[in-house]
């Protein structure tokens, strides 16, 4: 009942299902998180949830720790590409890996409550690459480690590290004007400078 | 300071120490981040369907529950007969020990007959998936309406089929950055089908687990410092209650979604962490076994079973582990029980084909029932709803595997599956309202697959085909998804 991360991987890569649902009960929240946060929309965040498990469970015999780093990072590096995927799909002319990328009149089909938060999110890190942006939110919102998010986008440790914190850094640089102009419509944000 | 900033602070300074002296420009920054993360609305009705889903292996599945001559035929005028019972669903499951430290707080009153009330035609809108499309705009959904089978097209595209060619349609979404890339070839080996006899009925979950008054004596109670019932208008919405013993169970009501979920404790599982034995082939339980394990285990803890129909075994995870080489086996401790929920006497199954209901998990190990998911309701609404009854149709649809499909590029493989006589079932169907889903049982055709493929067999034994007309119609309107993107890779 208790196996490890380890067992549980080997266990479903032998067919042991109920292993992979384990795995599963993990990381389903996780996934499906990081997912919505790139795509604001509830049903596609589901459907490429779901697409991102069935690709996971069609390829788990092949994965290995020491081709493809941890097996968090290796489910994130899924998840990513296919929410890519799934932007090119429906925009093959552009350039456009995840919601962020849209522009704002283009977001008809997003939940209508998070519309002004979304906007408020893209202004920040509209900016940036798509790698940069993938780091901050996993670093900031998800907390994973460097290793699971080196794993996610293909990079090693070190230079995840330096990429998020020189993104910080150029969003403090690039947001000092428009942050006046937030906080002045986050009532909640009572200090700038926090509690 | 918020501890969680402070974090984000002392790791960007580990990073990079000249940072530190721009820590009040950083705080705002950091701070609107962190507030401006959004709320993800998951959904546990997804997360426990994509869960059966993906615990559902290729194919090979053993249908115990299936012998019965009503449910092998497509006997539909035998169904419409079926349909004027009125089948209960009564869950009684008593905490009568007082080990648990609620020894006065009884589930008996969670028996009772679910109410089904019937509310003319179409009640429930069009059956979109998307409340935005909720008064015929299908096309304003997203794009990708994928769920498990994948993205939708124009039927149209495909030919409809005759009675002796093959019917050519992509599979499942398959591998996109290593092996082949596989169309599936489905064929119709059954029966000359005969929609006319189907009937018509949609079926809402509206309430959940009827606990009368015991919720509300819970909430008159007080606890230590806390006295409940001070907090005007509480209600019951979840609890665990857990037998403290290794060999005991722990147990999770959720009376509001009607989910009752019983979970054996460590004991029951015949081993801890450290000391794991994989099972050997000696070790598994026939069919049989397995469900006169789950039926004692049902009368020992008195959960009344008669708004469920027969028990399904689910054994397709020790048929494939045997399927396996010697040494390449795993065989997993656990094989599934499934009882159908029961709806004016149409059995309720899952998307995917499995069954939906009570749910039992038998250890080979211990030979104990070491999980029970029951999922009950004690409210429906009815509505009836047009159908497609045209056949040739609903063929059509079938020889995609099923109503969503991914047409695939670069197809490097093909591999013929069949498939035979369809039963009739109740499927299920979710509706979103307000960033709520709500799950319906609504008319389908569940065609098993006679004839999988050994090397690349398909995800699921049976191939469901919904039949109300807005389902398919919104289905039509959604273009299609590619799967495979070469140009993608899983790292840089």
């Amino acid at each position: 009942m208790l196996r490890t991360e380890d067992e549980l991987i080997h266990a479903s890569q032998n067919g042991d299902r109920q292993a992979f649902g384990e795995l599963y009960d993990v990381y389903a929240e996780k996934l499906y998180t990081f997912i919505y946060y790139k795509t604001s929309q509830r049903e596609t965040a589901e459907d490429l949830t779901s697409i991102v498990f069935m690709k996971a469970l069609r390829n788990l015999k092949k994965y290995t720790q020491t081709e493809q780093g941890s097996f968090a990072g290796w489910l994130y590096a899924i998840a990513r590409n296919t929410v890519i995927d799934h932007y090119r799909s429906i925009r093959p002319n552009d350039s456009i890996d995840d919601a962020f990328d849209l522009p704002s009149h283009a977001h008809i089909m997003e939940d209508t409550e998070h519309h002004l938060q979304l906007e408020k999110i893209q202004t920040y890190l509209k900016s940036l690459p798509s790698i940069k942006r993938d780091i901050i939110l996993m670093r900031v919102w998800q907390e994973l480690p460097y290793k699971t998010i080196a794993a996610a986008v293909g990079k090693t440790e070190d230079n995840c590290k330096m990429m998020y914190s020189r993104s910080i850094k150029e969003l403090r640089l690039a947001l000092t004007s428009i942050l006046i102009l937030t906080l002045m419509y986050l009532p909640h944000l009572s200090s700038p400078y926090g509690s | 300071m918020d501890p969680k900033l402070k974090d984000i602070l002392k790791d960007l300074y580990t990073l990079d120490p000249s940072l530190e002296a721009q820590e009040a420009e950083l705080l705002p920054v950091l701070e609107a981040l962190l507030k401006l993360k959004p709320e993800t609305p998951l959904d546990a009705n997804f997360t426990a369907e994509l869960r059966r889903k993906l615990l559902t292996p290729s194919s090979h599945s053993s249908s115990l529950a299936m012998s019965s001559p009503a449910f092998h035929k497509f006997a539909f005028a035998g169904l419409g007969g079926l349909i004027t019972l009125l089948i209960a669903v009564p869950v009684t499951y008593k905490l009568s020990q007082s080990s648990t430290g609620l020894s006065d707080f009884s589930l008996s009153s969670l028996s009772g007959l679910p109410k089904i009330t019937n509310l003319g035609q179409a009640a429930f809108g069009t059956l979109s998936s998307d409340a935005s499309s909720a008064n015929g705009a299908l096309s304003e959904r997203s794009s990708t309406t994928v769920g498990m089978g994948g993205g939708g097209t124009a039927a149209s595209a495909v030919p409809a089929p005759t009675s002796d060619t093959k019917l050519m349609a992509p599979g499942m979404p398959i591998d996109p950055y290593y092996g082949d890339v596989i169309e599936y070839v489905y064929t119709y080996k059954g029966e000359a089908l005969d929609l006319s006899g189907v009937s018509d009925a949609v079926y809402k979950k509206t309430g959940g687990l009827n606990i009368g008054n015991s919720g509300k004596d819970l909430t008159r109670d007080t606890f230590g410092p806390l006295n409940i019932s001070a907090f005007k208008g509480a209600k019951l919405q979840t609890f665990n209650v857990k037998q403290d013993a290794d060999n005991g169970y722990t147990i999770y009501v959720d009376p509001e979604n009607g989910v009752i979920s019983i979970n054996g404790n460590q004991g029951l599982w015949g081993y801890s962490s450290g000391d794991y034995i994989p099972l050997t082939e000696s070790d598994i339980m026939s069919n049989e076994d397995a469900i006169a394990t789950t039926n004692k285990f049902l009368a020992d803890y008195d959960i009344d079973t008669t708004g469920f129909g027969a028990p399904v075994v689910d054994d397709r995870g020790v048929v494939y582990a045997l399927s396996q080489p010697v040494g390449m086996r795993y065989i997993p401790d656990t094989v599934n029980i499934t009882y159908p929920l029961l709806l004016e006497g149409q059995p309720a199954y899952n998307g995917d084909g499995s069954a939906y209901g009570l749910f039992a998990m038998v250890n080979m190990r211990t030979k104990a029932v070491v999980s029970l998911t029951i999922n009950v309701a004690s409210t429906y609404d009815k509505s009836s709803y047009e159908l497609e009854r045209d056949s040739a149709e609903i063929l059509n649809l079938a020889s995609h595997g099923g109503l969503y499909y991914y047409p695939m590029e670069g197809v490097t493989k093909t591999v013929e599956i069949e498939l035979g006589t369809p039963e009739v079932i109740l499927t299920s169907h979710y509706t979103y309202t307000n960033n709520n889903s709500e799950l319906l049982f609504i008319p389908a055709l569940s065609f098993p697959v006679t004839k999988n493929s050994d090397t690349d067999p398909v995800y699921s034994d049976h191939i469901v085909i919904p039949l109300v007309q807005s389902v398919i119609d919104e289905a039509r309107a959604q273009p299609p998804i590619t799967i495979y993107n070469e140009n993608v890779k899983m790292a840089e």
